[in-house]
C-alpha cells in the first residue's frame, strides 16, 4: 500500500485520540496497534507484550526513578527556601541585581530536579514575590523566570535526556555531559541580557540594599553549598567515568538523604512522600516509554520511517535545512504536546531521517532538548506558562510576551550550537570512558 | 466493594514504591560490591526487573491520582453531556487497549512459565516471576479504568477528576 496513505491514517488516529483526551501512553499504544493490525501481516498482541517487556525491564532506565527520587528528597529540604536568601548577596553587585537569582537559582535547581515545571514553580514561588516587593520591573522578573525555568531540561541530570537516550539508543552519560556547556551558555545569555537591559534602563532597577562581606555571603549560602557540592559530585562522577548514570543517581539519592538528615527535614512521612512522589512521576514517564517502544517497532514494520528517511536522503536537503524545518515542526507540535511525548514520537518516526541527513544523534539530543525548552514557553500550551500563570495570576499572553526576549535568546543558543558544535562535543570528547 | 478496590489500587501503588527503593538498594549494593571487591552478580538485571515491577504496579494508583498525562485542552472546554460522553469514550478506548495489552502480557507470562524460560544472566531467574509484575500491574490498571468508566457513565466524578480538584493549583508538578 502507498506509504503516504498509511502515514496519513496513523497521523489521523494519533490526532483524534490525543485531541479527544485519551491518555498519551494509551494513544501511542493504539496508534502502534492500528499500524500493526491494519498494515502488516504480523500479529500485534504477542509482539506488543514482548517488546514492552524487553524495553521496560531495562537497567539503563533505572536512572530515571532514581534521579526523580533524588529531586523529590532535595525538594523537601531547606534548599528551595534558602535559594533566594543564599544567592542574593552574591548577585547584588551585578547590573540587574536580584533578577539574577531567577537565572542562577533555576540553574542550580535544574541540576536538582531535571524538570522545568518544578524548577519554575519552586524558584518562582520565592523570587517573584520578593522581586515584586522590592519594586523590580515585573515583565522582566516574570520573563527571566519563564526562560530560566526551562533550564531544568538541559542541565543534567535531566529526565528528558534519559527519555531521549533510552528511546534513541544514545548513551545517557554522554548526553548528560554534553548538556553542561550549552546549559551554562544559556545561563550566560540570560544573565547577560538581564545585565544589558539593566544598564540600558537604570531607572527600572531598585538600588542596592547593602554591601555584604565575603563571610556574610558564605554564611547566607551555607545551606546551598552542600547541595551544589552534591550536584557537582553526581555530574562529576559520570564525567570522570567512575559511575554510570544509575550509579551516580544512587549517589545522589544517598547524598540527598544525608543532607536532609543533617538539615533535620527527614521524617518517615517525608521519606514515604518522596518515594511515592517519585514513583508516580517515574511511572507516568515509563508508561509513555512503553507506548513509544511498541510504536517504534510497529512503525518499523510498516516501513514508514525508512521510506521517509530514504526520501529525505534523495532530496539532498542540507542538514541545516532539516534542522530549520524540524525546529518549526517542534514549535507547532509543542503547542499541543508535552516535551516527553514529543521526544518519544520523534524517536519512533523521525530519527532514521535525521541519521540519513548525516546529523549526529548526540548533537540532535541536545538540539531537541533546547527546542522542547522553547516549546515550554510558547502559547497556548507551554507548561511553564501554566505554572507562571498560577504563580502570578497574570494572563498567559502577558507572560508569553514577557518571556519573548528569552525565547529569542534560546533561538540564538540553537544557532550557536549549530555553528559551533564543539559546545556540545567538547566535554563528552574529554570524558573518561566508564569501565 | 469500594473499600476492596481502593485497597487493591493502594496496595499495588505501595508495592511500586517498594520496588523503587529496591532499585536504589540493588544499585547501591552493586557499587559497594565493586568497591569492596565482592561480586554482585546480575544485580543490574535484578534492578531492571525491579524497574519493570515498579513501573507497572504503580500504573493504577498513578492513574487515579491524575498523574498519567493527557491533553485536556478540548475536554475541559466541553460541559455536561458532551463532556461525559467524551470522558466515557476515552475511558472505553483506554480500557479496551489496556485490556488487550493485559491479555497478551498474561499470555507471555504463562508461556514463560510453561516453557520454564530463565534469564540470561549469571544468576538464572525464572522469567515468569518478574513478568507477572507487569501482567498484574496492567490488570489492576484495567480494573481502575473500568471502575472510572462505570463512574463516568453513571454521572459520578472520576477518581482523577477528584484528585485534580483537591490539588492546589500552584503545586509543582513534574515534567509534562
Amino acid at each position: 500500500m502507498d506509504l503516504w496513505i498509511i502515514a496519513s491514517v496513523l497521523l489521523a488516529v494519533l490526532g483524534v485520540l490525543l485531541i479527544a483526551g485519551v491518555w498519551i501512553a494509551v494513544t501511542l499504544l493504539c496508534v502502534a496497534f492500528v499500524a500493526m493490525a491494519a498494515f502488516t501481516n504480523s500479529p500485534p498482541g504477542s509482539l506488543m507484550a514482548t517488546t514492552v517487556w524487553g524495553s521496560s525491564a531495562s537497567w539503563s532506565l533505572t536512572a530515571l526513578p532514581l534521579f526523580i527520587w533524588m529531586g523529590e528528597i532535595l525538594f523537601r529540604t531547606r534548599v528551595s527556601q534558602d535559594m533566594f536568601r543564599g544567592l542574593s548577596p552574591w548577585v547584588e553587585p551585578l547590573p540587574g541585581r536580584l533578577m539574577h537569582t531567577n537565572v542562577i537559582g533555576c540553574g542550580i535547581f535544574a541540576a536538582i530536579s531535571g524538570s522545568s515545571a518544578a524548577t519554575a514553580a519552586t524558584i518562582g514561588r520565592i523570587t517573584i514575590p520578593e522581586l515584586q516587593r522590592r519594586g523590580y520591573d515585573e515583565p522582566m522578573a516574570i520573563g527571566s523566570l519563564a526562560g530560566a525555568g526551562t533550564l531544568g531540561l538541559l542541565i543534567p541530570p535531566s529526565i528528558i535526556m534519559i527519555v531521549y537516550g533510552v528511546a534513541a539508543d544514545v548513551s545517557i552519560a554522554r548526553l548528560f555531559v554534553a548538556g553542561v556547556l550549552p546549559g551554562i551558555m544559556l545561563m550566560a545569555l540570560f544573565s547577560g541580557y538581564i545585565a544589558l537591559w539593566a544598564l540600558l534602563h537604570p531607572e527600572r532597577t531598585p538600588p542596592r540594599e547593602r554591601v555584604t562581606t565575603l563571610v556574610e555571603k558564605i554564611s547566607a549560602a551555607r545551606f546551598l553549598i552542600p547541595t551544589v557540592l552534591l550536584i557537582g559530585a553526581v555530574i562529576g562522577s559520570i564525567y570522570a567515568g567512575i559511575a554510570t548514570p544509575t550509579e551516580s543517581a544512587v549517589l545522589g539519592v544517598v547524598g540527598s538523604l544525608a543532607l536532609s538528615v543533617v538539615g533535620g527535614s527527614l521524617t518517615w512521612d517525608n521519606f514515604g512522600a518522596s518515594v511515592m512522589g517519585a514513583m508516580k512521576t517515574s511511572c507516568m514517564i515509563a508508561f509513555i516509554l512503553t507506548g513509544a517502544s511498541f510504536l517504534t517497532v510497529a512503525m518499523g514494520f510498516t516501513g514508514v520511517p525508512r521510506v521517509m528517511a530514504a526520501w529525505i536522503g534523495q532530496q539532498g536537503f542540507a542538514p541545516w535545512q532539516l534542522i530549520v524545518v524540524l525546529t518549526i515542526l517542534f514549535m507547532i507540535l509543542g503547542c499541543f504536546l508535552d516535551g516527553i511525548s514529543m521526544v518519544v514520537l520523534t524517536a519512533s518516526v523521525i530519527l532514521p531521517s535525521v541519521k540519513a541527513a548525516g546529523i549526529d544523534l548526540l548533537w540532535f539530543g541536545i538540539f531537541i532538548v533546547l527546542v522542547v525548552e522553547m516549546a515550554q514557553i510558547t502559547p497556548p500550551v507551554g507548561f511553564n506558562l501554566f505554572v507562571l500563570q498560577a504563580l502570578t495570576g497574570k494572563d498567559m499572553f502577558y507572560i508569553a510576551r514577557a518571556a519573548l526576549p528569552f525565547f529569542v535568546l534560546m533561538t540564538v543558543a540553537v544557532a550557536l550550537i549549530w555553528i559551533f558544535p564543539e559546545i556540545v562535543y567538547y566535554l563528552p570528547g574529554k570524558m573518561f570512558r566508564p569501565g | 466493594m469500594r473499600a476492596i478496590l481502593n485497597a487493591v489500587y493502594r496496595g499495588s501503588g505501595l508495592l511500586a514504591g517498594f520496588f523503587l527503593v529496591v532499585i536504589g538498594a540493588l544499585s547501591l549494593m552493586q557499587i559497594s560490591g565493586r568497591l569492596l571487591g565482592y561480586a554482585a552478580h546480575s544485580f543490574d538485571e535484578f534492578a531492571g526487573y525491579a524497574m519493570a515491577a515498579s513501573s507497572f504496579l504503580g500504573l493504577a494508583w498513578t492513574f487515579r491520582c491524575s498523574e498519567q498525562i493527557r491533553m485536556t485542552l478540548v475536554l475541559h472546554r466541553t460541559q455536561g453531556g458532551v463532556r461525559r460522553a467524551l470522558e466515557v469514550a476515552c475511558l472505553g478506548v483506554a480500557a479496551l487497549m489496556v485490556g488487550y495489552f493485559t491479555w497478551w502480557s498474561i499470555d507471555m507470562t504463562w508461556t514463560s512459565y510453561t516453557l520454564g524460560d530463565v534469564s540470561q544472566g549469571l544468576v538464572p531467574i525464572k522469567l515468569w516471576m518478574p513478568q507477572s509484575g507487569m501482567a498484574i500491574g496492567l490488570a489492576v490498571l484495567v480494573v481502575a479504568l473500568l471502575d472510572d468508566l462505570a463512574m463516568a457513565a453513571t454521572g459520578g466524578i472520576t477518581a482523577y477528576d477528584a484528585a485534580d480538584a483537591s490539588m492546589p493549583v500552584e503545586a509543582p508538578v513534574f515534567e509534562r
